[in-house]
C-alpha cells in the first residue's frame, strides 16, 4: 500500500507551519511513505495523490478549541461542500474536482489530520508547545495506521 | 449612513476586507479595502545568514514562491557584485517560466473564467470552475491540471522543489540541466504553447465575441487612468526576469525608465490611517490620495501595467495577441481593469513560447553554472511577479549576514490601484441603496482582475464560508448578514 502525506501550512508562521513539521519529522523518521509540502495546499495537491491508495493532509486550524487538539475527518466524495473562493482554490474544491476528473485514479482513502493552532501571527518557524504535541499526535496516527 | 461590508478572503487571521459607505440616498460615498500586510517580516530576516534569504523569502507566500526566490537571488547577486554565468542566467529564467505558466493558468481557469465563461450575473453557486468546466467540457479540465502541473514541473526539475525553490545562489544556480531534463521540459513548453492558444480561443469566443462583455470591460467603472509600470528588455517589450523598470504615462509615453538599485529615488511609501498596508507613489509626481489622472502619482503593474508599460512581447505569437488587444481596446495604454485577464492570457503564451526558446538554447544544458562572488555588501533585486514588480533590497555585514531588508511586493504597488477600483465601481454600480448578488460580483471583478495576493498572510481553512456580507444601518448596528456559501 502506497501512502502520501501531504502537509499545509505557512512554515514562518509558527503554530501555522505544524503540517510541514509533520512531514519533515516523518522524512527524518523515514517512515514508509512519501511526503509533499503542498504550503497553501492549491490544485497541486490532486497531481501529488495520483495514484496513491492512501493520503492524509496534515493541516492547523482555529476553531476556538483546545490548541493541541488533533481532529481527523474521513474526506469521501459527495461529502464535500461545494466553495466558490475568490482568491486560491480551498481543499474541498480540490478535491471536488479531483473525483470529476480523475475518479478512480485518486486515493481510496483521504484523511483530513488538523491540529488545533494557538498562535499563527508570530513569525516563528517553531510551534508553541501545545501544538508541538499535537504534531507528535499526528505522527503517532499516522505510523500506527500504516 | 448604511455600510457594505465584503469579506473577500476567509483566513484563519487578517481578512481582506471591502467596507463600502452608503449615503442617505443609498448612493455610494466611498469604499475602503483593506489588504493584510506580513508585518515584521524584513525585522525576521535581520541577522540571517545571505545566502539563507532566498529560501526564507519564498516562505511568505505559496503563491509566488518562485518570484521572491529570485528576487531574493538577485538581490544576493548585486549584494555579492556578481552577474550569474549565462546558463545559469537562461535557467533561472526558464524556471521563472514554468511558474507564470502555472500561476497565470490557474488565475484564468478557477478565478477569472468564472466570471467571464459562466458570467457575471449567473448564480454564485454556478459562478465557480465546476461551472466553467460544464461550460468548456471535463476534458479541458484535465488540460488544465496537466498544464499547471507543468508549470510546477519545470520549477520543479531547475529549482529542486516545486513549492520552495533552492536553486538560486549569488552568481549562478546549484545544478544544471541533464539532457533528459532539457528534453522533458522542451515536451512541456511545447505543449503549454498549444494549451495557450486554446486558452485565448476560449478568450476569444467567450468574452470578446460577446458584446455585453466587450461593453462591460470598456466601460467607465472600471477604468483606471494612472501610470503603468513594468521591467523591459532593451527593445521595451515586456521581460518577466530582468530588465529596466520603465514607466509610462497616460498618453502611453515614457515618463521615466531605472534600475533597480535606483527604485528609492523614483518609487516612495506612505500610510493611511485605516489600514495597516502602505502604498506605493512615483516620487516625482507625489502622493495625492486615492485619485488616479497625471498628477496623482499612482501606477499599475501587474499583467495590464507591463503591457501597458511596453511596446510589445518580445515573442511572436504573444505579440499577434499584444497588438490584437491593444488594437481591439483602443490603443495603448488600455486602462480597462477587466482588460488584465486578456494581459495575463498573452503573458502565458509569452512565457509557453519563451521557455521553449530557451530550451532549446544550446547554452541551457551547459555546465559553467556560477560566478566567483566578491565581498558582501548592498543589492538590490527586481523580478516580475505574476502580480507585479517585485523588489529585494538587502544591507549585508562582513560576514555576510543580513543587516537590514526592505521589500516591496507586487500587491502592494497596486494597492492604491485596487482601492480606486473598487471604489469607482461601487459607484457605478450601486445606485438608491439596491445592493444585489450580481452587483456584487461585479464589484468584486474590480480587484479579482488584479488578482490580489494575500498569500503573505496565513492560508485559509478548508470548509469555511468564503464571503459574508454585512450591512449596517446609519447607528452602525448590523441589520442584515448575508452568507454567500
Amino acid at each position: 500500500m502506497r501512502t502520501i502525506v501531504i502537509g499545509v501550512g505557512n512554515l514562518l508562521r509558527c503554530d501555522d507551519g505544524a503540517g510541514i513539521h509533520v512531514i519533515t519529522h516523518l522524512e527524518n523518521l523515514h517512515a514508509p511513505v512519501d511526503v509533499v509540502d503542498a504550503a497553501m495546499g492549491s490544485v497541486e495537491i490532486l497531481e501529488a495523490m495520483k495514484g496513491y491508495d492512501e493520503a492524509y493532509i496534515i493541516d492547523a486550524i482555529k476553531s476556538g478549541g483546545k490548541p493541541g487538539t488533533v481532529s481527523k475527518v474521513e474526506l469521501k466524495e459527495g461529502s464535500l461542500l461545494s466553495i466558490y473562493y475568490s482568491h486560491g482554490v480551498d481543499l474541498a474544491t480540490t478535491l471536488q474536482l479531483g473525483y470529476q476528473l480523475y475518479g478512480d485514479k485518486l486515493p481510496k482513502r483521504i484523511t483530513l489530520l488538523t491540529i488545533e493552532a494557538k498562535d499563527t501571527t508570530t513569525l516563528s518557524e517553531q510551534c508553541t508547545p501545545e501544538v508541538e504535541e499535537g504534531v507528535e499526535g499526528v505522527i503517532k496516527e499516522i505510523l500506527h495506521n500504516l | 449612513m448604511k455600510t457594505i461590508t465584503i469579506d473577500p478572503v476567509t483566513r484563519l487571521e487578517g481578512h481582506g476586507k471591502i467596507s463600502i459607505f452608503l449615503n442617505d440616498q443609498g448612493n455610494v460615498e466611498n469604499a475602503y479595502i483593506q489588504i493584510p500586510e506580513l508585518r515584521g517580516f524584513e525585522k525576521f530576516c535581520e541577522g540571517r545568514r545571505a545566502e539563507d534569504m532566498p529560501i526564507i523569502t519564498p516562505r511568505i507566500c505559496g503563491v509566488c514562491p518562485v518570484a521572491h526566490h529570485f528576487a531574493s537571488t538577485k538581490a544576493l547577486d548585486a549584494a555579492f557584485g556578481v552577474e550569474p554565468t549565462e546558463t545559469a542566467k537562461k535557467l533561472r529564467e526558464l524556471m521563472y517560466m514554468g511558474y507564470y505558466i502555472y500561476d497565470h493558468t490557474l488565475h484564468f481557469y478557477f478565478l477569472g473564467a468564472p466570471d467571464f465563461v459562466v458570467g457575471p450575473d449567473a448564480p454564485p453557486a454556478e459562478r465557480n470552475i465546476f461551472g466553467v468546466l460544464k461550460k468548456v467540457g471535463i476534458d479541458v479540465g484535465r488540460e488544465v491540471i496537466k498544464h499547471r502541473a507543468y508549470g510546477q514541473k519545470i520549477t520543479e526539475i531547475i529549482g529542486g522543489k516545486a513549492t520552495h525553490p533552492t536553486c538560486g545562489i549569488p552568481g549562478g544556480i546549484s545544478k544544471g540541466l541533464s539532457e533528459e531534463e532539457r528534453s522533458q521540459i522542451e515536451s512541456m513548453a511545447q505543449s503549454s504553447i498549444e494549451f495557450a492558444k486554446f486558452t485565448l480561443n476560449i478568450f476569444n469566443d467567450i468574452v470578446l465575441g460577446n458584446k455585453k462583455y466587450v461593453d462591460m470591460i470598456t466601460s467607465d467603472t472600471y477604468k483606471l487612468n494612472t501610470y503603468n509600470m513594468g521591467l523591459v528588455d532593451k527593445n521595451n517589450k515586456v521581460n518577466l526576469y530582468d530588465g529596466v523598470i520603465r514607466v509610462t504615462d497616460q498618453e502611453g509615453d515614457e515618463y521615466d525608465r531605472f534600475t533597480a538599485p535606483d527604485y528609492l529615488d523614483h518609487i516612495s511609501e506612505t500610510v493611511e490611517q485605516w489600514t495597516y498596508s502602505k502604498f506605493t507613489y512615483l516620487k516625482k509626481i507625489g502622493w495625492k490620495g486615492l485619485i488616479d489622472g497625471p498628477s496623482s502619482g499612482v501606477y499599475r503593474v501587474g499583467p495590464l501595467g507591463r503591457l501597458n508599460a511596453s511596446v510589445g512581447m518580445a515573442t511572436t505569437l504573444a505579440n499577434t495577441e499584444y497588438q490584437r488587444m491593444m488594437k481591439t481596446l483602443g490603443g495603448t495604454p488600455v486602462q480597462s481593469t477587466l482588460a488584465f485577464h486578456w494581459a495575463r492570457l498573452i503573458e502565458l503564451i509569452y512565457a509557453s513560447e519563451h521557455a521553449l526558446e530557451l530550451v532549446k538554447d544550446p547554452k541551457i544544458t551547459g555546465r559553467d553554472l556560477r560566478n566567483p562572488i566578491g565581498e558582501p555588501e548592498e543589492g538590490v533585486g527586481v523580478v516580475e511577479a505574476a502580480r507585479g514588480i517585485l523588489i529585494h533590497h538587502y544591507k549585508l555585514d562582513k560576514d555576510a549576514l543580513v543587516k537590514k531588508a526592505n521589500l516591496i511586493v507586487a500587491t502592494t504597488n497596486n494597492y492604491a490601484d485596487i482601492c480606486i477600483s473598487v471604489r469607482d465601481a461601487a459607484k457605478g454600480l450601486i445606485k438608491d441603496g439596491v445592493v444585489d448578488d450580481e452587483i456584487l460580483n461585479k464589484i468584486e471583478m474590480s480587484f479579482r482582475a488584479y488578482d490580489p495576493c494575500f498569500g503573505c498572510s496565513t492560508h485559509y481553512l478548508p470548509g469555511l464560508a468564503p464571503m459574508t456580507l454585512e450591512i449596517y444601518n446609519s447607528a452602525r448596528r448590523l441589520v442584515k448578514t448575508i452568507d454567500r456559501s
